[in-house]
């Protein structure tokens, strides 16, 4: 009999103050989960952004080291031009009217942060070194695991932050103009004659960055909001690229900022 | 009967307590794992960075006048101006004149404004293994063209015959004592 009762009172349902008390609590809890959700949500938007951007830049700056590398800086042609061209074009379209890729979530390492004891460059104090013995190599690469030890002291620094590739300010774009060689024949002496290839152009065009070829325009990269090409005294190229590109929900703007140097090896 | 009223009497402390536990163990393994990703994630762009950065050295090494043995060495300063960041570098310049001793220091700096935390060291020599010494183990190979002497027996330290030589450079770049890139640089055929 009162195994029975005792039955009945447990089915007997929510009361009122119980369900009020389970929703405060679902309520509350929700509402501690949910900012976390989204940070999350955002945080990983942005990151994809940055990521495509990113792999924009990488894919871009490869395509035209490839070409690059077949050009020339040196050559000239029968009348005594270069093969090869640097210019200034339109100033920069940018979507944040910053020319430059300052990105106010990352920063600068300072001097101190680097820090410890530190050797002017070329100064071999503070270098300890070892040539271990039965050493196969210089280093923990390309298989050469045993390797000579190197000093764990820091060194002095060189350059400026302003110069990093993010940093770098730069109000005008460039349009890069060169011939690449084709395949080269033998002429009558002997001689092999090089046989150049039509002018190949790489310029921003809106938001793209384009290649133009024998009058065929095709777009290289979306979203470009930077390109800049310096040539170096050691027949280098000095290629920089920022993109800038919408998160998906249209908040954030990721802005990329990379840098490649080739050499073109004619 | 007693046994059921305490069955339906609630939530005891101690589950409370181990339900707890139980959510804290699992939120750490969540809040563990993803900082992890996030850690790993940050080591690849920085190794990538990283990567970049010491091809660049190396595409300007590999592009800048070989020089002469008789080249005189590049002071600090005209080190300095040749690995930084900007397109200028010092006038006369050459491979040679960078050169750093065999089993020694490289050119060793930190880049201001570098994404990553560390030291690079250049190497530039004829060391062309970066062992430290002109010795090292031979091939079994006959050499085909060059010199005449006989092939290694692929075990024994020997010295080798083609490092220590002007004509033949090895360019490695390290950053915090770890090989990033390495390529070898021959001097121009006609000598220029």
């Amino acid at each position: 009999m009162t195994f029975r009762t005792t039955s009945i009172r447990r089915r007997r349902g929510t009361s009122l103050v119980e369900t009020t008390i389970a929703s405060a609590i679902l309520v509350v809890v929700l509402g501690a989960a949910f900012p976390v959700m989204k940070s999350v949500s955002d945080a990983g938007d942005q990151g994809r952004t940055r990521s495509w951007t990113q792999a924009d830049n990488r894919q871009a700056l490869n395509r035209i080291a490839r070409d690059v590398m077949n050009g020339s800086l040196t050559t000239t042609d029968t009348s005594g031009n270069l093969r090869f061209e640097i210019t200034v074009g339109l100033e920069r379209s940018t979507l944040t009217g910053d020319t430059g890729c300052v990105n106010g979530s990352r920063t600068l390492l300072t001097s101190s942060q680097i820090g410890g004891t530190k050797v002017g460059i070329g100064d071999a104090a503070n270098y300890y070194k070892t040539t271990t013995a039965g050493a196969l190599g210089s280093g923990t690469r390309g298989g050469t695991r045993i390797g000579r030890t190197r000093s764990a002291g820091f060194a002095d620094e060189i350059s400026t932050g302003a110069l990093r590739p993010r940093e770098l300010q730069f109000g005008s774009d460039s349009v890069l103009r060169f011939q690449k060689i084709l395949d080269y024949a033998f002429d009558a002496s002997g001689e092999p004659v090089i046989n150049w290839g039509n002018w190949v152009e790489y310029r921003v065009q809106g938001r793209n960055l384009v290649r133009i070829e024998n009058g065929v325009t095709r777009v290289i990269s979306s979203n470009t909001s930077g390109f800049r090409v310096e040539a170096t005294p050691a027949n280098t190229l000095m290629i920089t690229l920022v993109s800038e590109r919408r998160s998906a929900d249209g908040k954030d703007i990721a802005r990329q900022a990379n840098q490649v140097e080739v050499l073109p090896k004619n | 009967m007693k046994l059921l009223r305490r069955r339906s009497s609630g939530t005891s402390l101690v589950d409370v307590v181990i339900s707890m536990g139980v959510l804290v163990v699992t939120a750490g393994g969540l809040a563990v794992s993803v900082l992890s990703t996030q850690k790993s994630s940050g080591q690849m762009a920085q190794r990538d960075m990283v990567r970049t950065q010491a091809l660049r050295y190396v595409e300007r090494l590999l592009g800048v006048p070989y020089g002469v043995d008789a080249a005189v060495t590049a002071t600090a300063a005209e080190a300095a101006d040749f690995f930084d960041d900007d397109a200028s570098m010092p006038a006369g310049i050459s491979l040679m004149a960078l050169r750093t001793p065999m089993n020694g220091a490289g050119w060793r700096f930190g880049v201001s404004g570098f994404e990553a935390k560390g030291v690079w060291e250049v190497e530039i020599n004829g060391d062309l293994d970066g062992n430290g010494t002109l010795n090292g183990i031979r091939g079994t190979l006959t050499p085909t063209t060059g010199g005449t002497t006989a092939a290694g027996d692929g075990a024994s330290t020997v010295t080798m015959l083609s490092e220590g030589r002007t004509t033949l450079t090895r360019i490695e770049v390290f950053f915090n004592g770890v090989s990033v890139a390495k390529t070898l640089r021959s001097a121009p055929v006609q000598g220029t």
